[in-house]
């Protein structure tokens, strides 16, 4: 059919099929602002356009609705070189992260302020909330609207929307223009989907309807057969490669224990055949005649199951190491179809009893330290299955290039990512390049190789780009979730509260493969118990195998599980004590000068290393945030249903793994004195490009401009572990900051020779000059000299950054919250995070992702939860029941403050504060709920059955 | 798969289309449902009401009138509808969504927790509906639509009584922001003197339609406002809500007797929410 409709202020006639949806179209009409996070649910907002002025899912609506009406996308906001004051403001107020909502969000809040001069906060929450994004926490988009008004008036007016540090740097500590804010709030072709080439084959995968089974037969003789069916894989026809999907440092602790398809299939979802097709719909048609018999088996769902004695074995598997192999490995029994696991070193697993990995150890001698206290605790703390939900699901697309295999990814790790694709597909790792696209948001879902490998495999094979992408259901079923938990703490104390004695025992889920399996649990030690002092630390981890849908990482990487467990059970012991929850966790927290001793047996797979603290910010923390929520002050309401309480708790997590990381850079002058810094930084749009060009700005004291960056390609860019471990403004900053001296002095000795002074004359001044006693000499004559017929050479460096020191970012986070206690609706109206982050290099993004990251775990504190049913069906595999926190969820009162010290081993005096956000929120929160009402809740999320039920009013 | 897709642009037009296209055809109003991913794929043939002229958003003649195609939005910007018709349009938190959805389709969906007809119910509101097969013109209350099986038809107009005398209080229960309700329920009662008369009590969320406690009704009509905790016992006695993902029975029926209190002791009171 064919219609009529205005776009972007122009009549356009469009041929059209009657079902094609609007965002469909603009999207083949070239419209990159329309973008997709919940496949035409209309949960997410991500394909907002303006319909006759008023915002609407373009996703919801047929094209052929439009007809004779008004559509205005996002690209209309601004011309080529320019941003409208809408755009400059969202970036300038830290609202632009990952950025595949901002286009959604600008055009709500766009027709927000056609409808009111002067919007108040519920406005622009009710403009902006069916907007979904998982990445900012929404908060400072009433700072981005404010700002915006402004330089409607005056266009030149600066940002002023977080504080700024360090006076004596210029860049660094200070707001700056995002590095690549001006492309994704013009939605400028930027990531994975936008590169994708016309007639470029699509990629989809059967999935297992068995949470647990054997593949008994399969027959893909139809599907192959059918028309514009390019290839299909299966278990008979991938490569016999084992490997773990986990992007870590190899050798990895996570065990091989999957081939990219199996004849097993080990959770609802799991990978039984995959169709190359020329068109979507094709390789839709191809799945369904793919014929497969299953010998169905039990699922094991639940630690409990994994753990019974006649548990059904998940991987009853042949099982190799790499080294250290157990003198009594037996192998007898394994089943074939299992396939094997390959331990590149023990992990004390003992995969026929479904347990993954384990460990244990500890400092001092528990068993005295509980003789020692005068009261002692033990509870159990439990959590569910969350989802990392980034806006923009998995996706690859993978094209052949010089008989090269081009990876375009969405990934966290592009040189893991390489490494296993290199190893799966048996070719080498200069036969393949991984380029980093922007990653639509990632929260450590993406640090590992969840479709990549397919794709890589089948455009390897038959030459064709293939795009692969998931749908918002495979990224609930199969992409990567929190590792449930449930962790029993065990504390002692004397009357005066000095703990005496720690314990943790943590029993992790990992599911169906073992991504991770070690690392996550054990974090949920190695970032809770060194924030205690206490001579008797102990820990006991182990992680099973189950069927339910897959596990790995999620920022916090298994941390908010353990400070939910014992930031909770020290809340406990204090009411146990009759004492003051803050003055007990006074008295026993870590502090400025401490040797973290449990660090010894805290190591990623090997014996760790103890650590002093050499700058901890919990005291202001502590002191700022009791004084702002008011602590010790019982809060009166008028409603006598409802009921106030407070809580706290303190946090902390790490800045990359120390000797496991490592991160390069290079810096290449120019011929006119600018720079081209080359990055492994692997941004997923937290603000990492920035920091790395702060870095080298900052130190060879020229403008931001002049320094322009590729990040991330590994054709390009020197190897870099990735993203992960908070590890990215220590590592890769790092790296760009030891490039960035090496720069510096090769900079100041060609400037010697140039002016014939000795290096103590002479120093670098703004804007990228070497001044002398005799004279000075810019960048660009200095650029000019060195690459004459007679220069040394242009002036480039290559530096990596690796430590064996650790930094940890420290926190406390204070809530208030309401409790109705006739229907159980916890309300969250205080909620103050308080950060150690060293030196917050960039001060407006470092509070979105404090923002962000408390945002998404009250989500799982409050309603975030995966349901399986009985067979391992996840019942609510879609953003809408699944419920994630949107700008309606936000606290009365939202704040971050960030506490500011000054870090010895991080560039510039940074730490990390990616992921330590998230350990925060459920403690607090459930504290203050039994503030309020008198009940410990022990379990996320904190359901109106669970308090209703604590309160015995069900 | 769609395969057609029709405009007309008089009710004529799109009844016939109607009747000659049967259940190879439906009316498609604002489309947030019919086009959602999640939704049942529809019958081939779609007849668009989006270019239909079934009137103004007005108050009249002791009505507030709603064309069926008028957006919830556009009822919340009328700023004159009833305050707890507001109150409930609002409720459909996701303004994307109330930008595109219709008052028509709302009704028509007949979701058992409706945010929005339970509102209407309490309000004594009608429709106007003309029947497919037929042609004929009807009217019936919303609650009549909503209990019944009604024969396919157009539905033209909604019809909330202009100061009907009620006193009118709604409540639901989510469990996050955006999140559909779990619950919801609502009441409105004469406002004649401190007695209750005529009550109207509805609950959703609790069978597969709203449902009107019409038992309960009649036994507090004409007396004075029974304590709250006799009404909430009374209404968990009068629902049988099945469990599923959003929330067990046990909670459901919790939370049907706690609101519907709630609602009526506003409703009764006075309290902010309700409406005169």
């Amino acid at each position: 059919m064919k219609i009529v409709f205005e776009l972007n202020g122009k009549e356009r006639a469009f041929d059209l099929s009657p079902g094609e949806r609007l965002r469909a179209l603009l999207k083949r009409e070239g419209f990159l602002s329309a973008r997709n996070g919940c496949d035409g649910q209309g949960s997410c907002g991500a394909c907002s356009v303006r319909l006759d002025g008023r915002t609407v899912n373009s996703c919801q609506i047929l094209a052929a609705q439009v007809d004779g009406k008004k559509v205005q996308t996002l690209e209309s906001l601004s011309a080529h070189d320019q941003l409208s004051p809408l755009q400059s403001a969202f970036i300038d107020a830290g609202i632009v992260q990952c950025g595949y909502c901002t286009p959604g969000m600008l055009m709500a809040v766009e027709d927000l302020l056609e409808r009111e001069e002067s919007p108040n906060r519920e406005q622009i929450k009710d403009a902006v909330s069916g907007i979904f994004c998982r990445c900012t926490g929404y908060e400072q988009i009433f700072a981005a609207v404010d700002l915006a008004k402004k330089r409607m008036v005056d266009p030149g007016c600066e940002a002023k929307v977080a504080p700024e540090y360090r006076p004596e740097l210029r860049v660094v500590g200070k707001s700056k223009r995002k590095v690549d804010g001006v492309d994704l709030a013009k939605a400028r072709p930027a990531f994975v989907e936008d590169m994708v080439r016309p007639g470029a084959c699509h990629l989809k995968v059967l999935g297992s309807p068995h949470a647990h089974a054997y593949i008994k037969r399969i027959d893909t003789s139809a599907a192959k057969a059918l028309d514009g069916v390019v290839m299909v894989v299966t278990h008979e026809t991938c490569p016999d490669v084992y490997y773990n999907q986990a992007g870590q440092g190899f050798p990895e602790p996570s065990p091989y224990d999957r081939k990219m398809f199996g004849s097993k299939v080990r959770h609802v979802g799991d990978r039984v055949a995959a169709v190359v097709a020329e068109t979507e719909e094709i390789a839709a048609k191809a799945l369904e005649l793919i014929e497969v018999d299953y010998e169905v088996l039990k699922p094991v769902l639940s630690i409990g199951q994994a753990a019974a004695k006649d548990a059904p074995i998940v991987h009853n598997s042949e099982v190799s190491y790499v080294v250290g192999a157990p003198s009594d490995l037996d192998n007898s029994g394994a089943d074939p179809r299992d396939g094997k696991i390959i331990y590149q070193f023990p992990i004390h697993a003992d995969p026929r009893r479904n347990i993954a990995a384990s460990v244990s150890g500890g400092i001092g001698d528990l068993e005295k330290g509980f003789k020692e206290a005068d009261v002692v605790i033990e509870r159990k703390y439990s959590s569910s299955q969350v989802q990392c939900t980034p806006v923009e699901p998995h996706i690859v697309y993978t094209r052949m290039e010089k008989g090269r295999l081009v990876i375009h990814g969405s990934t966290q790790v592009p040189w893991h990512l390489r490494r296993i694709i290199s190893k799966v597909l048996g070719i080498r790792e200069n036969q393949i390049r991984v380029i980093k696209e922007r990653t639509g948001g990632a929260f450590g879902s993406k640090q590992d190789m969840v479709l990549e490998e397919i794709a890589s495999f089948c455009t390897w094979v038959s030459g064709r780009d293939v795009l692969y992408r998931y749908t918002r259901e495979e990224e609930f079923i199969a992409s990567r979730t929190r590792h449930v938990m449930d962790v029993k703490v065990k504390l002692g104390a004397r009357k005066d509260g000095t703990l005496t004695a720690v314990h943790m025992d943590v029993r992790a889920n990992t599911g169906p493969y073992g991504a991770h399996c070690l690392t996550v649990p054990m974090n949920a030690c190695s970032k809770s118990l060194p924030l205690f002092l206490c001579e008797n630390m102990g820990f006991d981890v182990t992680t099973y195998y189950s069927n339910i849908p897959p596990t790995g990482a999620y920022q916090g990487y298994g941390a908010p599980k353990g400070s939910f467990a014992l930031q909770l059970a020290v809340a406990e012991l204090a009411s146990e004590l009759g004492m003051d929850h803050l003055g007990l966790v006074e008295k026993n927290r870590v502090r400025e000068g401490s040797m973290l001793e449990i660090l010894r047996c805290l190591g990623e797979g090997r014996e760790g290393t103890p650590q002093r603290v050499h700058t901890c910010g919990l005291g202001p923390a502590l002191e700022q945030g009791a004084s702002m929520i008011g602590w010790g002050k019982r809060e009166k309401n008028e409603d006598p249903d409802v009921r106030i309480g407070k809580g706290f708790a303190i946090i902390q997590q790490g800045s990359g793994l120390p000797d496991l990381d490592q991160a390069n850079a290079t810096l290449t002058m120019f011929g006119d004195g600018t720079f081209m810094l080359l990055s492994g930084g692997t941004d997923m749009g937290t603000g990492l490009d920035t920091v790395t060009v702060k870095m080298v700005a900052e130190c060879l004291n020229i403008p931001m401009s002049h320094v322009s960056l590729i990040p991330a390609d590994t054709d390009v860019s020197g190897f870099d572990v990735g993203a992960y471990a908070s590890s990215g403004t220590f590592f890769s900053g790092g790296a760009a900051l030891n490039a960035a001296k090496a720069m510096r002095e090769k900079i100041l000795d060609a400037a010697s020779s140039m002016l014939g002074e000795p290096l103590e004359n002479l120093e670098i001044v703004y804007p990228g000059e070497v001044r002398g006693k005799s004279g000075s000499v810019a960048y660009g004559e200095i650029a000019l000299d060195t690459m004459s017929g007679t220069g040394r050479g242009q002036l480039t460096v290559t530096r990596h950054f690796v430590t064996s020191k650790a930094s940890f970012p420290y926190g406390a986070h204070f809530c208030q919250v309401a409790v109705d206690t006739r229907t159980g609706k916890v309300k969250i109206q205080k909620y103050h995070a308080l950060q150690d982050a060293g030196t917050p290099i960039n001060p407006e993004l470092t509070m979105g992702q404090i923002f962000g990251g408390v945002l998404k775990t009250i989500g799982h504190s409050l309603f975030e939860e995966m349901i399986l049913d009985e067979r391992g069906r996840c019942q609510n595999a879609n953003l809408l029941d699944y419920r994630v926190p949107m700008a309606s969820d936000l606290p009365d009162d939202f704040q971050v403050r960030l506490i500011e010290t000054d870090d010895p081993f991080g560039p510039y005096g940074s730490k990390s504060v990616s992921e330590i956000a998230c350990n925060g929120a459920a403690p607090a929160i459930s504290a203050a709920i039994h503030d309020a009402i008198g009940v410990w809740i022990r379990s996320w999320p904190f359901t109106p059955e669970k308090i209703l039920k604590g309160l015995g009013k069900i | 798969m769609i395969r057609a897709f029709f405009q007309p642009t008089e009710i004529e037009e799109a009844l016939r289309l109607g009747r000659e296209l049967g259940d190879f055809a439906t009316f498609l109003a604002g489309g947030t449902e019919l086009n959602a991913g999640y939704a049942p794929p529809p019958p081939p043939n779609l007849i668009s009401l989006g270019k239909l002229d079934l009137g103004q958003i007005e108050r009249k003649g002791g009505l507030f009138a709603m064309p069926a195609t008028c957006t919830i939005q556009e009822m919340l910007d009328a700023s004159w509808i009833p305050r707890a018709l507001a109150e409930a349009c609002r409720r459909i938190v996701n303004r994307n969504v109330r930008n595109m959805a219709t008052i028509g389709g709302h009704i028509a969906c007949n979701k058992s927790c409706s945010d929005i007809i339970p509102a209407l119910v309490v309000l004594q509101a009608r429709m106007e509906m003309t029947v497919v097969a037929t042609g004929e013109e009807r009217s019936c209350s919303v609650m009549e639509f909503v209990e019944s099986d009604p024969p396919r038809a157009l539905i033209r107009r909604i019809l909330v009584p202009d100061g009907g005398g009620r006193r009118v209080a709604i409540e639901n229960y989510t469990r996050s922001g955006n999140d559909m309700s779990i619950l919801t329920a609502a009441a409105s009662i004469s406002d004649e003197d401190e007695k209750i008369q005529s009550p109207i009590l509805v609950v959703g969320g609790v069978a597969k339609n709203v449902v009107r406690l019409e038992t309960l009704e009649s036994s507090i009509d004409g007396g004075p406002l029974p304590p709250l905790e006799e009404i909430e016992k009374r209404v968990k006695e009068n629902v049988s809500p099945i469990s599923d993902l959003r929330g067990s029975a046990e909670l459901k029926r919790h939370l049907a007797g706690v609101l519907l209190a709630r609602a009526l002791g506003r409703a009764a009171k006075g309290r902010e929410g309700g409406e005169r």
